[in-house]
């Protein structure tokens, strides 16, 4: 993949940009929730 | 790049920092002001400095010269740093800190851990752990910093070393971790221009080539992998070594695992939890970790495999052959490579790693030494932020001492132990309090104390690197390490010590078999 034959030099590069992507995705998804467990924790 | 504006261009960044940690310093009016921000740090800044504490400057140089050295193996490292530092560090191990921090009303991670449990034995043998062993670490930063200004300023290194070490103690001291924070967002984003002008150049103006083409040819250069490195399990730079040769058991398991999982536990990065206002703020901050840790990592460690293309090019050999010292092919290659104001300015990048990382281990440690031991036995003595302001000045104090101490190549190894020592020491105790109700105080003494002796006995006895430095192996026993059998003084000890303190805690946990002490 990309020139890179060894699966085990190209999958971190794959599972970093999977990490990259999730990360963007939860951000997004939980930008303006609040946690309702914040609530109770400070009760 | 003359002098002249090199001196422009670093007085501008005194300046910015200096501005910084005196906004720190007007916003901080109490102890909770001053170690956690008040609870109400921006997720922007907190993201950014969490990141710039993380990567320090051997991470950049000397990490990158590993990765001109033996390939693109170590980019487990970077994806690991984003898995487990940001992404699994953030969501399962932040959200719930900052919730039962708050619930708690603590401000540091030995006071999170003494609370939970409901002991001073914890709070303070956690603090101790942290003073003792962090200015080993904080040391070791600051001789790189020193190191890195007597280089290009030519300034002679014990005028370096005092104005590195009075800048730092300058804001940290006044600002406390608002200081800290906003001075480290600053660092995090020259970082992150630096790094990815890099990459952008590297390819576009030093390779001419794309990405699938210049991974081609960096393969095509297997045949000329040194004698030395082939020894070792060395395959090429686009392949992993050979299993169970030397330079996998290095790569695997004391620079993946040791660093990769090490930071999960690492004290200065905790409190970041604690600084925002709510979880939602942590939520936000999960990407922009992700991606400072994709550019600034991955980009160098890209980039230091690279390097050989053009060490092959313009030398006619690979990196480690034109450069024998591997924390210096990074360093060289900024200079020969890029424009000479590039340059200047990715040694700002470098010195903003140095500098981020220091802050937060003396604004630690400080807090470790002013409110969690002294304020363990003192009335209110963890409320009084004059008392922890002493501490952050004892603290430097003694890392300055250190620093004159250290021997040479100390840079990688300090880093690794002190990441090792966090994980085996504090990371089950901590897990446990977050996940674990059942875990008794006695359990998470038992694990700390275990994972300490073990991680030290390893450190003396059984991991080559260090026991044959210490030295002390060999003064009992006459030789270098107490099992001279391989793979095992190649293994990193966080592998034999962190189940040692798994167990511990498991163990005595199921022994006592009672009620949680509290919450």
């Amino acid at each position: 993949m990309f020139g890179i034959k060894d699966p085990l030099i190209w999958l971190p590069y794959a599972m970093g940009a999977a990490c990259l992507i999730f990360s963007a995705w939860y951000g997004l998804k939980y930008w303006n929730k609040d946690d309702h467990k914040d609530k109770e924790g400070r009760a | 790049m003359n002098t002249f504006t090199l001196g422009l261009i670093v007085l501008v960044y005194l300046l910015s920092l200096a501005y910084l940690g005196w906004l720190g310093y007007r916003k901080t009016n109490s102890a909770a002001d001053y170690l956690i921000g008040g609870g109400e740090m921006n997720p922007v800044v907190m993201a950014l400095s969490y990141g710039a504490t993380f990567i320090s400057a051997s991470a950049i140089v000397g990490f990158g010269g590993v990765a001109a050295a033996f390939g693109m193996g170590i980019q487990w490292l970077c994806m690991l740093n984003m898995l487990v530092g940001v992404v699994i560090a953030f969501i399962f191990f932040g959200l719930r800190t900052r919730r039962m921090g708050a619930a708690m009303g603590v401000s540091t991670f030995p006071q999170f851990l003494g609370k939970y449990f409901n002991s001073r034995g914890v709070r303070v043998f956690t603090a101790a752990v942290i003073f003792i062993a962090m200015p080993v670490y904080a040391a070791v930063v600051m001789k790189g910093g020193a190191v890195f200004i007597e280089e290009i300023f030519h300034v002679d290194y014990n005028i370096s070393l005092l104005i590195f070490t009075l800048v730092i103690a300058a804001y940290v001291i006044a600002g406390g971790i608002k200081g800290v924070m906003y001075t480290d967002a600053l660092q995090a984003c020259i970082m992150f221009i630096c790094t990815a002008f890099l990459l952008f150049y590297l390819y576009n103006y030093v390779l001419h080539m794309g990405f699938t083409e210049a991974n081609v040819a960096l393969g095509n250069l297997a045949p000329h992998v040194p004698d030395k490195f082939r020894a070792l399990g060395h395959q090429g730079w686009t392949m992993m070594p050979v299993g169970g040769s030397p330079q996998w058991y290095t790569l695997v398991t004391s620079l993946i695992l040791g660093v990769g999982i090490g930071c999960l536990a690492q004290p200065q990065l905790v409190v970041r939890f604690m600084t925002v206002k709510s979880g939602k703020e942590l939520k936000r901050g999960v990407f922009i970790g992700c991606l400072f840790i994709a550019v600034t990592v991955g980009t160098v460690y890209h980039a230091g495999a690279l390097s050989n293309l053009y060490f092959m090019r313009t030398h006619g050999a690979v990196a480690t052959e034109v450069i024998h010292d591997i924390d210096k092919i990074i360093p060289y290659f900024i200079d020969h490579a890029m424009p000479s104001w590039f340059s200047a300015l990715f040694m700002l990048c470098i010195l903003s790693a140095s500098m981020s990382t220091l802050s937060s281990q003396f604004h630690t440690m400080g807090s470790a030494l002013g409110s969690d031991i002294v304020g363990a036995y003192r009335q209110n003595g963890s409320k009084h932020s004059r008392i922890i302001r002493l501490g952050v000045l004892i603290s430097i104090i003694v890392s300055y001492i250190i620093c004159y101490m250290l021997p040479a190549d100390i840079i990688a190894r300090g880093t690794s132990m002190f990441m090792g020592l966090c994980a085996v020491a504090f990371l089950p105790t901590y897990f446990c309090a977050l996940y674990w109700k059942r875990t008794t105080k006695r359990a998470a003494m038992a694990s700390l104390l275990t994972g300490t002796v073990a991680m030290l006995f390893c450190l003396v006895f059984m991991h080559e690197k260090e026991s044959a430095a210490l030295g002390v192996c060999n003064a009992v026993f006459g030789r270098d390490v107490l099992i001279d059998c391989y793979p095992i003084q190649v293994i990193d000890p966080i592998l034999y010590a962190l189940p040692l303190s798994i167990a511990a805690i498991v163990i005595v946990t199921l022994l006592d078999n009672k009620k949680p002490s509290t919450n």
